[in-house]
C-alpha cells in the first residue's frame, strides 16, 4: 500500500484552495481526481455521506424500544397506560389490573405488527437500491477518502464473516474496459491490486469522487459529473423522467475541456488529475455552479512515465504542470441520481454528491406520517374530554373531602365507624379518591374509539379497493389504498394539485390534422371526435355522437393509394396506429392519377391553385415535419443487440446491468413470437400477449430491482398501448424521442405518410422520401425558445430533391404569419381559420412555412450570424436579432393540429371535482403554452377566463406583475397600462404563473400571502415549469396558509414531494415510474377514478367517520354524565355505579356493533346521487360534519339524555322510596343502575341508527342483536350466584315500572333531537338533505309509474283512476 | 404496471359494490307530523292510568326517630307531629279522619335481644287509625334516611363466600371486610358475617300491629299476623348459607354483641342461619339512595280491617348520630310498586308537549309548505351559493 508521500508539493492546487477558502461556505465541497488534498487547508477525508440509502425506521434491534416508544409517544396510547399503572394501584383500583391493560397490550401489539411489516417492505425497497451495482474504477486511490476505511474492530469482523459467506465465483475474462468476472460487487477501497479497471460495486458503496462507468441504459446512482462519454462531441442522453416526469430524451455534455473528454480507458481514468469546486449539496434540480481546475496536461505523459505514475499513483515525482484554468460546469454537465442513460454507448462520470446528498433525495423530502384532519381535531376533543375527566374526578375527590370533613367533625364517630372507616387524612382520601375517579371516569376517552376508528378504516380502504369503478380493466389495477387512515381526509379536500403529464394526459400526442395550402385533411372522423369537441357539444346540450363515418372505406382508399404511392417500409399501415389517415392526401401528391370526383367541391376554395403546386406544397410540408426538430432516433436496439450479444458470452444468471438487457431481450424475442402468431390467429393474440406480458413482468420484478430496470420497464410501458401490442406492419421501427412529445408526433406522422426521419448527425439528417434516402445538410438550427415562439432549420437540400438552401420554420400562428412574404392574403385567411377550428377542437396547432434562401444572402447572414453566435456581450440577443432577418418572407405551407390526449373522462372528471367545490390547481414541468394549451383542453380553462399570467426571471418584474393582479382583483384598482377592460363581478379568473417566477413569489413572505387571497379569486391555477420541490412548497403554502385539505396527484417522482407535501396524495400507476406509487397514499390508474374516490368513497368516508366519532364520544357522554351525578349519593366516595362487567363491556360489546357499522356502511345518498349532485361533497370542504359546535351538540346531547335516563330512574326510585316491585320487594343499588344502564343502552344503540341514513340489512342485524344481546347477557350474567346482578334482570323485565321508565326515558331523550333534526332538515336544510328528498321523491315517482303500469296491466283500470294516481 | 399481478378484479357483489338494499328514511312533516300526535295519544291516556295506579296504593309512614325523646311514656299516647307523618289513604277524601289518631308513647322494656346487656331498651308504640278495610298483600317497611348503603368502602365490605357459609380464613377477609374483619381484642376471631354493612344491620323490631279498636269505635285486641319470610327476592337467597365455622372460630360483629352472652357465639346463642334470615338478606341489598325503604314484613292473605292500630317497636338503632331518621311505613302496592305519582305526571306531561310540538309543526307546515325533492333550494341554484362548473 503506497501513500502520497508528505514532500509532495502541490502549488497550483494549494493556490486554488487558499484563493477559494475566502468565499468558500461551509457546505462547498472540492472533489479531486488523483491529487492529494492538502493536508493543511483541505477538507477532512472521507466526510461526504454514504450512497446508502435509509428509509426504514427500525432494524432488527432498535425495533422494539423504538417502536414503543414511538407508540407511547401517542397521547391516547400515554393515557391509557397511565391509568393501567393507577389501576394497578390496590388502594385506588376497582377492578383487576391485568384487565384495564389487555385492551391497550391487544393495541400496542397489533399496531407494532402493522409497523414490522411496513418496515420490512421499506427494507426491502431500500436494499432493492442499495444493492444494485454499477461500475466503478477500482485499483485507484480516491484521495477524497483515508487511505484506510476507518473501521471499528467488530465491524471488521461482521465484514469478514460476510466476506466468508459470499461465493466466489471468479472467471476471469478478458475485456478492454471493465471487468465483470466478478458476481460480487466489490467493495470500494483504496487498495490498489493490480491496475486500475471499472468493477462492479454496490450502490450504496459508491463514494464522492470516484469515477463511474455507465453503460446505455444504466441509471446513475449518484450525482455525477460528466467526464466523457462514448460521443465524439461528448453529449450523451438521459431520460429523466423520475426527476422531473418528462419521458423525452435530453441532451447532458461533458465537460468541456479536450484532455478529460478524452478519458476513455480505467488508466486514463487514474491518470487525470484535476479537481472540482462544486457548490454544496441543494435541491435546485435546475441549476448547479462548479468548475473544473485541471492540474496539467496530463495526457501528454508518455508510456514510459506512464508506468511510473501508475505505480507511485498519482504522479510522485512529476513536476506538476502549471493549471492551466478552472473551467465553469453547469447543470447541463450534471448527472443525477436516477438519470437514465439513453442513446449513448458509455458515460465516464465523477460522483461529487452521494445519497442524501443528491438531488433526487434533497428533493423528496421526509416520508411524513400522515393523519387524517378529523383524527387532529378528534385529538383535541380528547384532550377536551380529558380535561372534563380531572374535573370529575376533581369534584370527587372535593366532595370526598368535604364529606369526611363533615362525617368527623360534626355528627359524631358512629357512621364513621359504622359506614367508612379508616378514611385516614381527608387530604389522603381525597387524593385517592381522585385517583379513582380518574379510573372510573377513564372512559370517557375511550380505547375503543381508535381501535374502532382503525377497523372502519380498514373497511373503508377494503371498499375502495373493491371498487369496481376504479378498477382499470387494462391494466388490471384496483384503486389500493395504502395509508387506511385518510379514508375520511378524501372528503374533505378543497385543493386538488394535479400533476400534467401522464395524469391529466396520457402523454400521447397525437397528429389528427392539418391544413396544407389551405386544404384541411384529416377531417374525416378517422379518428373520432377530440376531447375538447366532446366536452363542447356535450355544454351545448347535443346528443347526436352517432358519427356515420364509414371508417373502412376510408382505410381501404388510403391503403390503395398509400399502397400507389410507394412501398412502406417505416411507415405503419396499422389502422389502430395510425390518428391521421386521409387518402386526399396522395391523390392530392399525385394529381395525374386522382380522379377529379375523390375531391369535392367543398373543399375547392383554392381552385386558382393549381393541382402540381399543391403537390409540391404537400410535399415540402411533410419534408418540413421530417426536417424540421430536434428529435432523435433512439438507438437503444443497436446497444441492446451488442450486449446481447455480450451476454451470450458471458456466465448466466448474472444479475444487474445485463439483467436489464435481458429484459428487453426476453421483450423482443417475445416480440418477434407475436408477430409469427399474428399470422395464425389473431382473436387469442390480445389475450396471450397478456399474459406472456404478465409473466415477463413477474419475471422482472424478481430480479433484484434496479432503477434502471425499473424504468426500463415503465419506459416501455409509458408508450402505451403502441408498446403493449405490437405495430406488425412496421419493416422497421424506429423509435422518436423528442424533447417534446409534439415534436415526436409531428415526425412519427411523416413518417407514416411516407417521409421519415431516419437518422441525424451534428451535420446531416437523413430522410426517406417514398422509399428513397436523402441527405439534407444542416447549416443553422435556430432553437425554439419561449420569446421566439418558433423555431427554424436550415439545411441544403439534396440536388435530387431540387437543391438549394432552404429554411424550414414553424411556430406559433401569429408568429409566422407575422413573417410572412407578401401576396399570400387568401391563403393565410383560409389557414387561419383552419386554425382557429383546430384550436375550438382543442387541438394544438403549429404554422409552418419555408423559404428557399438565395446562396450569396444566405452567405452573408451565415458570417453575421456566426458573429453573433460568438459575441461575448447579449448573444442570446444578437442571435435573435439575426434570425429575424432570415425568418422572414416566408412561403405559408399550412398548419398541424396535434391533440394531446386528455385522459378518458378527464375534463368530465374536473368538471363534477369543481362542482362539488375542489379547486384544481396544476402543477407541471411543462412550458407555459403547453400548459394553457391543456388547461383548455381539461376544461380547466375556458374561453370566457381571464387568465393572469405572472412569469420572468426577475424579481422585481414578477413581484411588479403579482401586484397588478392583486391590485386588480382585489383592491379593485386597474393600473393605467394594464388591460384597458375591466373587472366584472362575475368574470372568472385563471392565474398562470411560470416556474422561475414562482420561486421569487414563495420567497417572499408578502407575496405568499397575496397568492393565499388571490387564490379564493382563481377558479384554476397552472404552475409551470416547476421543479419538484417547488411543488411541494406549493402545496404546502396552501395547504398551511389556507387551512385546507389538500390532494396532490402525480405519476412521476417528480411528484413525490409534492404528493407527501399533500394531505392525501394519490399516486397513477402505472404510466411513468413508482416512486409516485410507492410515496402515494392511494394509487389509481386513471385520473378519471378521482371523481369515485372523492365524491363518493371520500364524501361516505368523511360522514361516516365523523358520524362515527361523534357517536363514539356520544355513547360515552350518555354512559358516564350520571355516573357523577350520583356520586353525591355515595358521598363522593368514587364507588362505581354500574356492575362492572357493564363498564368493560359497555365499548367493546354492547355499543359498538352499530356505530362501526355506521362507521362502515353508512350512505348519506348513494352514489349515483353522490355524483349526480357534487354539491353535497362540499359538506366536507365546509368541515359541516365534524366540528367543535357538533361535538358540542353531541356533547350535550350525550348529557341530556344522560340525565334523563338517570333521573327517570332516580324520580322512580326516590319517589315510590326504594319499593317499584309489584310484589313489594324493595330494591338494591344494583336494580337501579342496571336500570338505568340497560336503558343508555338502549338508547345508546338506537341514537346511532337513528343517525344512519342508511338502513341495510346489517343495520337491522346488528340494532336487533344488540339488544337481544343486551337482555340475554343480564339474563344469562345474573343466572349465576356469583354474579353481582344476580336475579336482577328477571327481576326488571318482571316489572311494569321498568319497561315504563324506559320507555319514557328513550322517548323523553330522542325528543330534542328527533324535533332539531326534523327542523333542520326541513327547513333549513343543507344540500345534502335536500338530496336525500330529491331520491326519496325520485323513488316515490318510479313508484308511482310501477304502479301505474301494473294496473295497467291489469286492465281493470278505468281511466279515471289513472289521473288520480297521477294526480 | 404492479409486480403481482394476478388477477385483482374485485367481486361484484352488493356488498363489496357498497350496493346493498336499504330503508333510506328522512325526516318529512308526512312521517314526522304523525309521530308526534300519536306518541301525545298514547302517552297522555296511559300516564293518567299511571297516575290512577299510584293513587290507589295506600301508604302511611310514621317517622318514630324522636320516639325515644319526645314520645309520652307508655300508657300515654301524645300525637306524632305531623311533620312525622305522610299518609294517603284513596279511599278517604279527608286526613283528618286519621291524622288526629297518629300518636305514640314509649317505654323501656328488657328485650329478648339485649338479654345479655343489662341496659334496656326504649320501645316505642305507635298508634294510628286505617280508616277502610286495606286489602292484601299488606307490607310492613322500615324507612331509614341519610343512610349512605352506597359509600366506596361500606358497600364493598362484606365476603360473598363467607354468606354463601364457607369457611373463609381470616387473612382472606382482611381484604374484603376491612375493617370489621377480625375481632379487634387479643383473640382475633374471625367475625361473623363480616363486613360493615353485615355490622350496621337495622336491628329494631317491629312487632305486634294489633287491631285495638274496631272501626265502629269497639274495642279489639286482634293481632295481624305478619311474617318475615318472603320479603327477600328468591335469587337472593341463593347467596346464603348456615355457616360452616364453628361456634369457636367466629365472634358477632361488633353491633350485634348485645344480642349474645359476653358477645361471643355459643352453643346456646349460635350465629344465625344466614339462608333463612331474611330480614338480614333484604339489608344486605344495599340501597342505591341514601333515603331508602326495606322491607320488614309482610301478610300476603289476611285484608287489615278499618280500625284503630297499634305496633310496637323496639327502637335499638340509631339514626340521630349521623343525621338520619327512621320511619315505620305500612303500605300496600300497585303493579308498579309503591306510591309513585312520577311516571304518570312524566307520561301526561311528555304527551301534552309532542301534541303541542305537533300543532305547531303542522301549523308552520301549512303556512309555509315545501315541496319534497325540490331541485331549486339546491346551494348552487341559489344566488349566493358558489357557482359550479357549468
Amino acid at each position: 500500500m503506497t501513500s502520497p508521500t508528505s514532500n509532495f508539493t502541490l502549488p497550483p492546487a494549494q493556490e486554488a484552495v487558499s484563493e477559494r477558502s475566502v468565499t468558500s461556505s461551509e457546505n462547498e465541497r472540492q472533489v479531486f481526481a488523483n491529487i492529494p488534498i492538502p493536508d493543511d487547508k483541505g477538507q477532512a477525508k472521507g466526510k461526504y455521506v454514504s450512497n446508502k440509502i435509509i428509509t426504514s425506521k427500525y432494524n432488527i434491534w432498535t425495533f422494539l424500544p423504538k417502536n414503543l416508544f414511538e407508540q407511547f409517544r401517542r397521547a391516547a396510547n400515554m393515557y391509557f397506560l397511565i391509568m393501567a399503572v393507577l389501576g394497578m394501584i390496590p388502594a385506588v383500583s376497582t377492578n383487576s389490573p391485568i384487565l384495564t391493560l389487555l385492551p391497550l397490550s391487544t393495541v400496542v401489539f397489533l399496531t407494532a405488527c402493522k409497523d414490522a411489516v411496513e418496515d420490512l417492505n421499506r427494507h426491502q425497497i431500500d436494499d432493492k437500491y442499495n444493492s444494485a451495482t454499477c461500475y466503478l474504477l477500482q485499483n485507484f486511490e480516491n484521495v477524497n477518502y483515508p487511505n484506510q476505511t476507518k473501521l471499528s474492530i467488530w465491524k471488521r469482523i461482521l465484514l469478514k464473516i460476510k466476506l466468508f459467506f459470499k461465493r466466489k465465483k471468479s472467471k476471469p475474462r478478458e475485456d478492454s474496459n471493465f471487468n465483470n468476472d466478478d458476481n460480487i460487487p466489490c467493495k470500494p477501497s483504496n487498495e490498489i491490486n493490480g491496475d486500475p479497471e471499472f468493477k462492479k460495486v454496490m450502490w450504496k458503496d459508491v463514494r464522492v469522487g470516484d469515477f463511474l462507468y455507465l453503460k446505455n441504459g444504466d441509471a446513475v446512482p449518484a450525482d455525477a459529473i460528466i467526464l466523457s462519454t462514448s460521443e465524439q462531441n461528448g453529449n450523451c442522453f438521459v431520460e429523466t423522467k423520475d426527476l422531473d416526469g418528462e419521458t423525452n430524451l435530453k441532451t447532458r455534455r461533458s465537460v468541456p475541456v479536450d484532455s478529460i473528454k478524452k478519458i476513455k480507458t480505467p488508466k486514463e481514468c487514474s491518470q487525470a488529475m484535476f479537481w472540482i469546486d462544486s457548490e454544496a449539496p441543494n435541491s435546485n434540480l435546475f441549476n448547479y455552479n462548479a468548475k473544473l481546475t485541471v492540474v496539467s496536461d496530463f495526457t501528454e505523459v508518455n508510456p514510459s512515465q506512464e508506468q511510473d505514475f501508475n505505480s507511485t499513483h498519482s504522479g510522485r515525482g512529476q513536476n506538476p504542470r502549471k493549471s492551466k484554468n478552472s473551467i465553469p460546469i453547469d447543470i447541463n454537465n450534471l448527472l443525477l441520481r436516477a438519470h437514465v442513460i439513453r442513446n449513448t454507448e458509455w458515460v465516464i462520470a465523477m460522483t461529487v454528491f452521494t445519497g442524501v446528498d443528491t438531488k433526487i433525495i434533497l428533493n423528496s423530502g421526509e416520508t411524513p406520517s400522515k393523519r387524517s384532519r378529523i383524527e387532529k381535531e378528534m385529538n383535541q376533543e380528547v384532550i377536551l374530554n380529558f380535561i372534563i375527566l380531572i374535573i370529575l374526578a376533581l369534584i370527587c375527590a372535593i366532595g370526598t373531602g368535604v364529606s369526611s370533613y363533615l362525617l368527623t367533625n360534626s355528627k359524631g364517630k358512629y357512621i364513621e365507624e359504622r359506614v367508612a372507616p379508616n378514611q385516614g387524612s381527608i387530604g389522603l382520601s381525597s387524593f385517592l379518591t381522585f385517583l379513582s375517579g380518574l379510573i372510573i371516569f377513564q372512559n370517557i376517552i375511550p380505547i375503543s374509539l381508535y381501535i374502532s376508528i382503525e377497523f372502519v378504516k380498514g373497511f373503508q380502504a377494503f371498499f375502495i379497493y373493491n371498487d369496481l369503478d376504479m378498477w382499470d380493466e387494462d391494466a388490471e389495477i384496483p384503486c389500493v389504498p395504502k395509508s387506511w387512515n385518510l379514508s375520511d381526509d378524501l372528503g374533505q379536500i378543497e385543493y386538488i394539485f394535479s400533476d400534467k403529464t401522464g395524469t391529466l394526459t396520457r402523454n400521447i400526442m397525437e397528429f389528427r390534422q392539418c391544413s396544407i395550402g389551405g386544404k384541411v385533411y384529416g377531417r374525416n372522423g378517422w379518428a373520432g371526435k377530440t376531447d375538447a369537441s366532446i366536452g363542447k357539444e356535450m355544454a351545448q346540450g347535443g346528443d347526436n355522437l352517432n358519427d356515420n363515418v364509414n371508417k373502412d372505406e376510408i382505410w381501404n382508399q388510403y391503403l390503395q393509394e398509400l399502397k400507389n404511392t410507394f412501398d412502406p417500409k417505416y411507415s405503419s399501415t396499422d389502422p389502430d396506429f395510425l390518428t391521421f389517415v386521409d387518402p386526399d392526401i396522395y391523390r392530392d401528391l399525385n394529381p395525374d392519377k386522382s380522379i377529379e370526383e375523390g375531391t369535392d367541391g367543398e373543399f375547392n376554395i383554392d381552385d386558382n391553385l393549381d393541382k402540381q403546386k399543391r403537390a409540391s406544397l404537400i410535399r415540402e410540408f411533410f419534408t418540413l415535419l421530417a426536417v424540421c426538430h430536434t428529435v432523435v432516433v433512439d438507438k437503444s436496439d443497436r446497444f441492446t443487440n451488442e450486449s446481447d450479444s455480450e451476454k451470450s458470452i458471458s456466465d448466466k444468471g448474472k444479475t444487474s446491468v445485463n439483467d436489464v438487457y435481458s429484459d428487453q431481450t426476453i421483450e423482443n424475442n417475445l416480440h418477434q413470437s407475436d408477430e409469427e402468431k399474428s399470422s395464425s390467429k389473431n382473436s387469442s393474440l390480445d389475450h396471450t400477449l397478456k399474459k406472456v406480458k404478465h409473466s415477463i413482468t413477474n419475471i422482472k420484478s424478481s430480479f433484484k430491482g434496479l432503477e434502471s430496470m425499473a424504468s426500463l420497464v415503465n419506459s416501455t410501458s409509458s408508450k402505451g398501448k403502441k408498446s403493449i401490442s405490437i405495430d406488425k406492419t412496421l419493416v422497421y421501427n424506429l423509435d422518436y424521442k423528442a424533447e417534446s412529445p409534439d415534436e415526436a408526433a409531428l415526425v412519427s406522422a411523416a413518417k407514416n405518410i411516407g417521409f421519415s426521419f431516419l437518422d441525424r448527425t451534428l451535420e446531416s439528417m437523413t430522410i426517406d422520401i417514398f422509399g428513397q434516402e436523402y441527405v439534407f445538410d444542416i447549416l443553422n438550427v435556430l432553437a425554439f425558445n419561449s420569446s421566439r415562439k418558433r423555431m427554424s432549420i436550415i439545411v441544403r437540400r439534396p440536388e435530387t430533391l431540387g437543391g438549394g438552401i432552404v429554411l424550414f420554420c414553424k411556430g406559433a400562428d401569429n408568429i409566422i404569419f407575422e413573417r410572412l412574404a407578401s401576396g399570400q392574403e387568401i391563403l393565410i385567411q383560409k389557414t387561419s381559420s383552419d386554425i382557429d377550428n383546430f384550436s375550438s377542437d382543442g387541438l394544438r396547432t403549429l404554422t409552418v412555412a419555408y423559404r428557399v434562401l438565395d446562396k450569396s444572402f444566405y452567405d452573408s447572414w451565415a458570417n453575421k450570424y456566426q458573429e453573433a453566435s460568438t459575441a461575448i456581450n447579449e448573444r442570446s440577443s444578437k442571435i435573435d436579432a439575426c434570425a429575424e432577418e432570415i425568418e422572414k418572407d416566408l412561403i405559408l405551407l399550412g398548419a398541424t393540429a396535434i391533440e394531446d390526449k386528455l385522459q378518458e373522462g378527464v375534463p368530465e372528471c374536473i368538471e363534477r371535482l369543481r362542482g362539488a367545490g375542489i379547486k384544481i390547481w396544476v402543477l407541471t414541468g411543462d412550458k407555459l403554452e403547453t400548459a394553457i394549451n391543456i388547461g383548455f383542453a381539461a376544461q380547466l380553462l375556458t374561453k370566457d377566463m381571464r387568465l393572469w399570467i405572472v412569469k420572468g426571471s426577475k424579481k422585481e418584474t414578477v413581484e411588479k406583475q403579482l401586484d397588478n393582479v392583486y391590485a386588480s382583483l382585489i383592491t379593485g384598482d386597474i393600473l393605467p397600462q394594464d388591460e384597458t377592460e375591466p373587472i366584472r363581478p362575475d368574470d372568472t379568473h385563471a392565474f398562470i404563473v411560470d416556474g422561475s417566477a414562482l420561486a421569487h413569489l414563495l420567497d417572499d413572505e408578502k407575496a405568499r400571502l397575496k397568492i393565499l387571497e388571490l387564490s379564493d379569486h382563481f377558479h384554476s391555477v397552472i404552475c409551470c415549469r416547476v421543479s419538484p420541490l417547488q411543488k411541494a412548497l406549493v402545496v404546502e403554502l396552501v395547504r398551511r396558509g389556507k387551512k385546507s385539505t389538500t390532494l396532490a396527484i402525480g405519476d412521476g417522482a417528480n411528484d413525490v414531494s409534492m404528493i407527501q407535501a399533500a394531505n392525501v396524495g394519490v399516486g397513477i400507476s402505472g404510466q411513468e415510474g413508482v416512486q409516485a406509487a410507492m410515496a402515494s397514499d392511494y394509487n389509481i390508474a386513471q385520473f378519471r377514478y378521482l371523481k369515485k374516490l372523492l365524491l363518493v368513497h371520500g364524501h361516505w368516508d368523511y360522514m361516516r367517520i365523523a358520524e362515527m366519532i361523534l357517536n363514539f364520544f356520544y355513547k360515552n357522554v350518555i354512559w358516564l354524565t350520571n355516573n357523577d351525578f350520583i356520586y353525591s349519593y355515595f358521598r363522593y366516595s368514587a364507588n362505581i355505579f354500574y356492575d362492572y362487567s357493564f363498564v368493560q363491556l359497555y365499548n367493546m360489546i354492547f355499543t359498538v356493533a352499530p356505530v362501526v357499522v355506521l362507521g362502515t356502511t353508512d350512505q348519506s345518498v348513494s352514489a349515483s346521487y353522490c355524483l349526480k349532485y357534487p354539491s353535497i361533497y362540499s359538506l366536507g370542504i365546509k368541515r359541516m360534519r365534524y366540528s367543535k359546535k357538533l361535538f358540542a351538540i353531541y356533547f350535550l346531547d350525550g348529557i341530556w339524555q344522560s340525565l334523563v335516563v338517570y333521573f327517570t330512574f332516580y324520580f322512580i326510585y326516590s319517589m315510590s322510596v326504594n319499593v317499584i316491585a309489584s310484589q313489594g320487594f324493595d330494591a338494591g343499588s344494583i336494580e337501579f343502575s342496571t336500570s338505568v344502564a340497560l336503558t343508555v343502552i338502549v338508547t345508546a344503540n338506537l341514537f346511532v341508527c337513528f343517525n344512519t341514513y342508511y338502513w341495510n340489512w346489517i343495520v337491522w342485524a346488528i340494532i336487533v342483536s344488540e339488544i337481544v344481546i343486551i337482555f340475554s347477557y343480564v339474563l344469562i350474567y345474573g343466572a349465576f350466584t356469583e354474579s353481582p346482578i344476580v336475579g336482577i334482570g328477571q327481576q326488571l323485565i318482571g316489572e311494569g315500572t321498568f319497561w315504563f321508565g324506559m320507555a319514557f326515558a328513550i322517548s323523553l331523550a330522542f325528543l330534542p333531537r328527533y324535533v332539531i333534526t326534523f327542523v333542520k332538515q326541513w327547513w333549513y336544510p343543507d344540500d345534502l338533505d335536500i338530496v336525500r328528498q330529491i331520491r326519496k321523491s325520485d323513488k316515490i315517482a318510479k313508484e308511482k309509474i310501477s304502479r301505474k303500469e301494473k294496473l295497467k296491466n291489469q286492465k281493470i283500470i278505468s281511466p279515471t283512476e289513472v289521473e288520480m294516481i297521477q294526480s | 404496471m404492479a409486480p403481482e399481478t394476478k388477477s385483482r378484479e374485485p367481486a361484484n357483489t352488493a356488498f363489496k359494490q357498497q350496493r346493498l338494499k336499504a330503508w333510506q328514511p328522512i325526516l318529512t312533516p308526512k312521517t314526522v307530523l304523525p309521530t308526534f300526535f300519536i306518541v301525545g295519544v298514547i302517552f297522555a291516556p296511559l300516564g293518567g292510568l299511571l297516575l290512577w295506579a299510584s293513587n290507589s296504593v295506600t301508604e302511611l309512614s310514621i317517622d318514630y326517630t324522636y320516639c325515644d325523646s319526645r314520645a309520652s311514656n307508655f300508657p300515654n299516647y301524645t300525637n306524632v307531629p305531623s311533620e312525622f307523618i305522610s299518609a294517603t289513604f284513596p279511599q278517604v277524601s279527608s286526613p283528618q279522619q286519621y291524622m288526629s289518631d297518629i300518636k305514640w308513647s314509649r317505654e323501656v322494656v328488657a328485650t329478648e335481644e339485649f338479654k345479655y346487656t343489662n341496659s334496656g331498651v326504649w320501645r316505642c308504640h305507635l298508634q294510628f287509625r286505617v280508616p277502610s278495610e286495606l286489602k292484601p298483600p299488606l307490607f310492613i317497611y322500615y324507612r331509614l334516611t341519610n343512610f349512605y348503603q352506597n359509600h366506596r368502602s361500606y358497600v364493598k365490605s362484606f365476603n360473598a363466600n363467607q354468606l354463601k357459609g364457607l369457611a373463609v380464613p381470616a387473612d382472606q377477609l382482611k381484604t374484603s371486610c376491612n375493617p370489621m374483619a377480625v375481632s379487634n381484642d387479643n383473640s382475633s376471631k374471625i367475625i361473623y358475617p363480616c363486613g360493615l354493612i353485615a355490622n350496621s344491620i337495622f336491628n329494631d323490631t317491629i312487632s305486634n300491629l294489633t287491631l285495638t279498636q274496631n272501626a265502629d269505635g269497639s274495642k279489639a285486641n286482634d293481632t295481624y299476623v305478619l311474617v318475615s319470610k318472603g320479603i327477600s327476592w328468591p335469587s337472593d337467597r341463593q347467596k346464603y348459607g348456615p355457616t360452616s365455622y364453628t361456634p369457636d372460630q367466629i365472634v358477632p360483629p361488633p353491633d350485634w354483641a348485645n344480642a349474645y352472652p359476653n358477645g361471643t357465639y355459643t352453643a346456646d346463642s349460635p350465629p344465625p342461619d344466614l339462608s333463612t334470615d331474611e330480614l338480614f338478606q333484604v339489608w344486605m341489598r344495599t340501597a342505591g339512595l341514601p333515603d331508602f325503604r326495606k322491607l320488614y314484613s309482610r301478610n300476603d292473605t289476611t285484608a287489615l280491617q278499618a280500625g284503630l292500630y297499634d305496633v310496637s317497636i323496639d327502637y335499638r338503632f340509631p339514626v340521630t348520630r349521623y343525621g338520619g331518621t327512621k320511619a315505620f311505613v305500612l303500605s300496600t302496592v300497585s303493579f308498579l310498586g309503591g306510591k309513585n305519582s312520577f311516571l304518570g305526571l312524566a307520561y301526561i306531561a311528555v304527551g301534552i308537549a309532542c301534541v303541542v310540538l305537533g300543532a305547531i309543526f303542522t301549523a308552520r307546515h301549512l303556512y309555509k309548505p315545501r315541496k319534497l325533492g325540490d331541485h331549486t333550494y339546491l346551494s348552487w341554484n341559489n344566488p349566493q351559493g358558489h357557482t359550479n362548473g357549468n
